[in-house]
């Protein structure tokens, strides 16, 4: 397992490095236009892209066949990607609370409660995001895989949109303000009941994968 | 005798493709060459050593043990090198040792850096940068660095020069000196197993046509040339395959069985014995 994650971390190194600069860019800008939702939104896509583009790397260079080959068990492999996801998703959150503890610091704390949340739901739909993507990604390769995370991105927000365009036309209200409050609370468990069925899910998926 | 590596009545369904009862041994000290043409089902026969690929029918035995019910015990101890290094591209040679210390409870770095040193491979090169020939030494020295005692190597000399090759033979070579190791060497470069191999089993068209020592196989077949007349009195059953072309006649048959003095017998070379079992036509 920590092989793995280390084979993973030097193969991603020089992405890093392009995405530091990349944070850091947009931390100042957040900081200087107040505007930390900018931040939370990279979080999102740097939780996702990293493992993506690892296994994007293992795909191309035939690794799975490899790794499978030496002392590496199926679903060992599948938790290395999630911990990888897990652990960009994590290193995302830092930068982004540190930027907005600056942000924080130089309004005010104007708006703290709500700069919080954006951040937490932004860092919950990519971890959401990367739940579905992953075990499509090891079904389908990154190949097909890339058309499959255009249909997962605009399908459901279509949905939505289509949701709220008919609830508006029927006339049911919208749930309270309470009800929002406690899905809210209760999101996170939501999110990491949902990675943690994805995993299963790509444990399977893999078992069965021929190499 | 023991044996280190037994496939028995393996059996694989694809599309225009299969394998077919699929059985061989290698037993402990020896090198098998493992041949046929492209698309024969060497590839898949290792995957499913491998517990790659699902098998269909049969059993697979490493070191005496099941190839599934026991995989993670058995990969400790086997070295696999495939036609093409499959390590990212983007890591150094000193990452790989780093990543598989975790990954091998065996691993041996010390060997490892040795045989970085006298393969002249660069440690701190990012392997983009290596040549094809430092690769795939680059994969041998993975492979042996962690107590294998199985080598699988598929197609790992293709596309190599001579030099290279050679210099890996040597390597095989050193390795199979300990009587308790062992290796299943599947090329189409049957130079490179006539000068290792101690068994060569032929696979064609997902059938296993012939597994034997090397020597008794060469010893046993000959190629003779004579005419369509000629060529009707031999007994069909020694035949193993035939090429017709506007001079005559040759084939390739079991020596024994060839009336003495009458014709001119040729040593079959484990080519000849490819050509005539994948090209030639079959008795």
């Amino acid at each position: 397992m920590k092989g793995l994650l280390y084979k993973d971390f030097c193969v991603l190194k020089k992405q890093v490095k392009i995405l530091v600069v990349f944070v850091l860019f947009y931390s100042v800008w957040a900081v200087v236009s107040n505007t930390p939702s900018m931040m939370s939104t990279m979080v999102v896509l740097i939780s996702m892209m990293l493992p993506v583009s690892s296994m994007s790397y293992d795909e191309g260079g035939q690794w799975y066949r490899y790794a499978f080959s030496l002392p590496v068990s199926r679903r060992s492999l599948v938790l290395s990607k999630y911990l990888l996801g897990f652990l960009t998703a994590m290193g995302g959150l830092l930068v982004c609370s540190v930027c907005n503890l600056i942000i924080l610091y130089l309004t005010n704390w104007e708006n703290a409660l709500e700069s919080w949340v954006i951040i937490g739901v932004s860092l919950g739909v990519g971890v959401i995001f990367l739940s579905v993507l992953i075990p499509l990604l090891f079904k389908f390769g990154v190949e097909k895989g890339r058309f499959i995370l255009i249909a997962v991105a605009v399908v459901p927000s279509m949905l939505i949109a289509l949701l709220m365009g008919t609830l508006k036309n029927t006339g049911i209200t919208l749930p309270s303000e309470a009800f929002f409050q406690a899905a809210l609370c209760a999101s996170p468990f939501f999110t990491l009941a949902i990675f943690l069925i994805s995993f299963r899910i790509s444990v399977g998926i893999c078992k069965k994968k021929e190499y | 005798m023991d044996t280190i590596l037994q496939v028995g009545g393996l059996c694989k369904q694809y599309d225009g493709f299969s394998l077919d009862d699929v059985s061989f041994s290698l037993p402990y000290g020896c090198i098998m060459g493992f041949v046929g043409e492209n698309g024969a089902g060497k590839s898949t026969t290792v995957k499913a050593i491998l517990n790659l690929i699902r098998r269909d029918k049969g059993e697979i035995q490493v070191f005496g043990k099941d190839n599934i019910h026991e995989e993670q015990d058995i990969k400790e101890r086997i070295g696999v090198v495939f036609d093409s290094l499959n390590l990212p591209e983007m890591i150094r040679p000193q990452d790989v040792g780093r990543m598989m210390r975790s990954i091998y409870h065996q691993w041996d770095q010390k060997k490892y850096l040795e045989y970085l040193e006298r393969f002249q491979l660069p440690a701190k090169k990012i392997i983009k940068d290596l040549s094809r020939g430092m690769k795939m030494k680059l994969a041998i020295a993975v492979a042996l660095s962690h107590n294998a005692q199985l080598l699988l190597l598929d197609e790992a000399t293709s596309g190599l020069d001579p030099i290279v090759r050679d210099e890996i033979l040597d390597i095989l070579l050193e390795f199979i000196q300990d009587a308790s190791h062992g290796i299943l060497f599947s090329s189409h470069i049957t130079s490179d197993l006539e000068k290792i191999a101690d068994y060569v089993t032929f696979i064609h068209q997902g059938k296993i046509l012939l597994s034997e020592p090397k020597d008794q196989l060469l010893e046993k077949y000959g190629v003779i040339k004579c005419s369509e007349s000629e060529f009707s009195t031999l007994d069909q059953k020694a035949i193993v395959g035939v090429r017709r072309h506007q001079f005559g006649i040759e084939a390739l048959m079991e020596k024994e069985k060839i009336p003495s003095g009458t014709y001119i017998v040729d040593k079959a070379s484990i080519e000849d014995i490819m050509l005539f079992i994948a090209r030639g036509e079959r008795q």
